[in-house]
């Protein structure tokens, strides 16, 4: 994975993955070809893939799963907001 | 240079123990019908009977022996990160050095009791194999006659419908329309999603690989039951088209949460910003994705949004189709998903 300016792709999709993140606690941010993901403590991952980051982010967060009631309530909650 | 050919496709002929692969297999090389291709032959059994079967009638067919290699005692999904990536290998390497002729299709035979899903993470997860070669489709022997009593004793044969892209029934020239209709009951209890052909063993058989079409998941059809296997098969429609970023988010997530209980996932998606695009196709298969292609244009011209088909073991249809819709509140377009339980 190198550190080279990620894809407008990439970056939007880091940004979408990054808002359902935030929800676990973690930062995700595009990298490269990759993703990194930065905990509350600062310590960071890099990812090449979301399969890695939702990996990196449990380890780093706290784990989130996309059927929880209460995940889909505070997702109902993010709806509105300022989209990427 | 290896790398500049063009993928070699992997197609995957499963079914279980008696169903007749090694037949069929045998009379579609006698036929002429799988030209380029070569074959990799799993046999579970420490003789490999198959292989010397095959390579027999390779030879008379005009294909090079070297062309048939074997797993030889070992089962495919025990030995996907060695044997099989050596196999394919090997006959990439064959090829190079003018010990095979040009091939552009790879078949694997998985012995009859292999779960044939490995075989595509296999090759989507390894690093050389991946611009080599690309998984192809699955076809599925199913022995009309044995299925349901088969499907009762032995998981590997539920996971080799429930990996299908396409099933022949074989045998069913000797089994009775209430037995065959009685085997195709059974089939859609497990996999509502997969097209069912009967073998008929008096005509030359076409290459079964052929003319795979992602069609959409019919809708309406009469539930079936399959509550024997704790499977449930559903499809999730969504109206409007979708955003990609989103859609990847949602599925990666849920792959990665409940990837062992999503035994398949197929996706028509009609993407946002795409209007002139064909829509495309996403295939997951527990934790892996399939990298996703357009469809042919015409294929699905009135979708209007998505439709997902899913087999999963464990899992609420209606909180996914709530998750789905969740998931795209996000980027900004509100509907309901609706929700077609096909088996339960």
């Amino acid at each position: 994975m190198s550190g080279d300016r990620p894809t407008r792709a990439r970056v939007r999709l880091a940004a979408r993955a990054g808002q359902v993140a935030a929800l676990a606690g973690v930062r995700l941010s595009a990298w490269g070809e990759g993703f990194q993901v930065a905990g509350r403590t600062g310590r960071r991952e890099l990812a090449l893939d979301l399969a890695e980051a939702w990996r990196a982010a449990d380890r780093l967060g706290t784990a989130i799963d996309p059927l929880d009631e209460a995940l889909l309530t505070r997702l109902a909650g993010e709806t509105g907001k300022a989209r990427p | 240079m290896t790398g500049l050919r063009a993928p070699v496709r992997v197609d995957v002929l499963t079914g279980f123990l008696g169903a007749g692969k090694t037949s069929l297999l045998r009379r579609l090389i006698a036929a002429g019908a799988l030209p380029n291709t070569v074959f990799l032959v799993n046999e579970a059994a420490d003789f490999p009977l198959d292989e010397r079967l095959i390579g027999a009638i390779a030879g008379e067919a005009g294909v090079a022996a070297g062309a048939v290699d074997a797993l030889a005692g070992r089962c495919v999904c025990c030995a996907v990160d060695s044997e099989l990536r050596e196999g394919l290998m090997a006959l990439v390497s064959a090829r190079g050095a003018g010990t095979l002729p040009a091939f552009d299709r790879v078949v694997v035979e998985t012995s009859g009791m292999a779960d044939p899903t490995p075989i595509g993470a296999t090759i989507e997860a390894d690093p050389v194999l991946k611009p080599r070669f690309r998984f192809g489709s699955v076809v599925a022997l199913a022995d009309g006659l044995n299925l349901a009593d088969t499907l009762d004793t032995e998981a590997e044969a539920l996971d080799q419908l429930i990996a299908a892209d396409r099933i022949l029934l074989t045998k069913a020239d000797l089994a009775g329309p209430d037995v065959i209709d009685r085997a195709c009951a059974t089939i859609a209890a497990v996999n509502p999603f997969v097209p069912i052909l009967a073998v008929d063993p008096k005509q030359p058989p076409a290459d079964p690989w052929q003319g795979m079409a992602h069609h959409h998941a019919a809708a309406g059809k009469p539930h079936a039951h399959s509550h024997r296997h704790s499977l449930t098969a559903f499809v999730v429609r969504w109206p409007d088209p979708v955003d990609w970023a989103t859609f990847s988010t949602w599925l990666s997530l849920l792959l990665h949460r409940h990837g062992d209980k999503i035994l398949r996932l197929k996706g028509l998606i009609r993407v946002a910003g795409e209007a002139a695009a064909e829509p495309v196709v996403v295939q997951a298969v527990r934790h892996l994705v399939y990298p996703p292609e357009h469809l042919r244009a015409g294929v699905a011209d009135d979708l209007s949004g998505a439709e997902l088909a899913v087999i999963a073991r464990g899992i609420d249809a209606d909180r996914l189709a709530r998750s789905f819709a969740a998931f795209m509140g996000l980027s900004g377009t509100e509907a309901a998903a609706q929700l077609e339980v096909l088996s339960a």
